[in-house]
């Protein structure tokens, strides 16, 4: 199991690279947090990662398969992503957003990690309200709950805590802890290292580069 | 319930168009002229009203369905066929060709056909090269106005007020005086256009959350909106082919769609087919009852009709939208 492997990403949208020549490894079973002041790339580098945008140079593969070898049809069950950008359907209901997308899923299952989502997320009253008519941290759950729908192994989410109140940024935190725990693959971007105490890495984006400090938990160990 | 309302509404619509006209008939005179094969009865139904009728259909749900289509495209409810261009191309074509001295369906029609195919030629080299949708409704507007203008210089240089009588007329859009080719090619458009777009339901469903998720979830953005493009082109340029240009029923049918019937987003295209097609037979039931001196055109009932109904649809969404 290799999880995500980027080899010597470089990232440019015409005005000199944002980002040169950076590698990513993320194993199964990791949450791994990404850190960079605005504007660094991070947005730009989960984009590459999850296959929306190709990258100037390098390759990104899933599984040791190269991404843009695998079959559009396949995504969804290979990797979930909640951009920072989530226009609100006008008509849509929680329900909709939730599973929209992912019709590949057996019934089941689905109706399952539906319910799931709900609770974990503290949705459950909200299942049949249009979206529209949710304030931005409700809409925002809904957004991230599609991540927890997807049964797929890898979770890719921009901004997750963005717009959340101290209590739904903690539900938010817990779900996603687990979702890794769980043997899911989970990279997000991260403003506060101290958001994500559970985080095994955490990539710095400084200049064009990428640091990386596995497992912060040791850190924090020692010093609790 | 109430898309079996609507139905029987659409089929009773259609029926009416039959008894209406110069010689008003009764539906058990119709009944019984065709099933005795009377001669006039048979000529004026089976050659007139009904081809008329089936024409209008079919032009309203190309167009209510490509209104559908872009609207769920552009992620914008203003979308229209009309706000891509195709048609005013069409238009402009067609305006040419009468002022050249094309005369007749078929001749102007050609035209019409010609400047669609151009226009959506266009449109779908700009669409294969846009990075965004927005880049791409910025382009339509621009080639809409573009055509818009070409058009008024046509008029504008009309060597006689009778060619400049004959544009408008054309342009208003019409179905009356229609045969069976007529729909025969529009029927052919239709299937294609609408078969299209129907096969692009899914990914366009998934369009709603956005360019980037729908990316993630497999959806290849920039061939969609190339294929929405091309079936759109098809739709509205065959339609002002066959019937000049008839406006706001791609705009309103899917609106129209959602006030009354509130089905999921996903049959949004279908039902938006069928309310074109009836909203289309209902204006055209319309210029032959209301009694004027001038022959009233079917554009000009179909935007006296759509704009209300679309003023009061967008009142009553401001209740449910924050």
């Amino acid at each position: 199991m290799t999880g995500l492997l980027a080899k010597d990403i470089t990232i440019d949208h015409g005005q000199g690279p944002i980002l040169r020549g950076v590698d990513v490894v993320l194993r199964p079973g990791t949450l791994t947090g990404l850190v960079g002041e605005n504007g660094a790339g991070k947005s730009s580098l989960l984009r590459v990662l999850a296959g929306i945008d190709r990258p100037k140079t390098g390759d990104v593969s899933w599984q040791n398969e190269p991404l843009p070898t695998l079959p559009k049809r396949d995504w969804p069950r290979m990797m979930v992503y909640v951009p920072q950008h989530r226009p609100v359907p006008p008509t849509a209901t929680v329900q909709e957003v939730l599973t929209l997308g992912f019709g590949h899923m057996p019934q089941k299952l689905q109706a399952q990690r539906l319910e799931r989502a709900l609770t974990r997320l503290a949705l459950d009253r909200f299942l049949d309200r249009a979206v529209v008519t949710l304030s931005g941290g409700e809409r925002a759950r809904v957004f991230l709950g599609r991540a927890l729908v997807s049964a797929a192994p890898l979770v890719i989410l921009d901004e997750p805590l963005a717009a959340l109140d101290r209590k739904n940024k903690a539900l938010v935190q817990e779900a996603f802890q687990a979702e890794a725990r769980s043997g899911r693959t989970v990279l997000l971007t991260v403003h506060d290292t101290g958001d994500w105490p559970e985080a095994d890495h955490i990539l710095t984006i400084t200049g064009q580069n990428i640091e990386s400090k596995d497992s912060v938990k040791p850190v924090a160990d020692v010093v609790g | 319930m109430r898309l079996g309302v609507l139905l029987m509404v659409l089929v009773l619509t259609g029926l009416c168009s039959l008894l209406v006209g110069d010689w008003p008939l009764a539906p058990a005179e119709i009944w019984q002229g065709l099933m005795t094969g009377h001669p006039q009865i048979s000529e004026v139904i089976l050659q007139i009203r009904l081809p008329r009728m089936v024409l209008a259909l079919l032009m309203g749900m190309a167009l209510g369905g490509a209104g559908a289509a872009l609207q769920a495209l552009f992620q914008n409810p203003l979308a229209d066929p009309g706000v891509l261009g195709v048609s005013g191309v069409a238009a402009f074509a067609a305006a040419l060709g009468i002022s050249a001295g094309a005369a007749g369906l078929w001749a102007i029609g050609g035209y019409a056909v010609l400047g669609a195919a151009i226009g959506g030629l266009v449109l779908v080299l700009a669409a294969s090269v846009a990075r965004q949708t927005v880049t791409l409704v910025l382009f339509g507007a621009g080639l809409a106005s573009l055509a818009g203008s070409g058009t008024a210089l046509v008029f504008n240089l009309s060597p006689t007020p009778v060619t400049t009588a004959e544009m408008m007329n054309w342009l208003m859009g019409s179905v009356a005086h229609r045969d069976w080719r007529h729909v025969g090619v529009m029927a052919v458009g239709a299937s294609v256009g609408l078969g299209i777009l129907m096969a692009l339901r899914r990914p366009l469903d998934m369009l709603r959350l956005g360019e980037e998720t729908a990316t993630s979830l497999g959806v290849q953005v920039r061939l969609v909106r190339l294929w929405v493009i091309a079936g759109v082109s098809i739709l509205s340029g065959l339609a002002v082919a066959v019937a000049g240009v008839v406006g706001f029923v791609g705009l309103a049918a899917p609106h129209v769609v959602r006030g009354l019937v509130r089905p999921p987003e996903r049959q949004i295209m279908p039902m938006a087919a069928l309310m074109g097609g009836g909203l289309t037979v209902m204006a055209d039931l319309g210029v032959r009852l209301i009694p004027t001196d001038a022959e009233l055109k079917l554009g000009v009932i179909t935007a006296l009709l759509g704009a209300p109904i679309l003023m009061v649809i967008a009142l009553r969404y401001r209740e449910v939208r924050p």
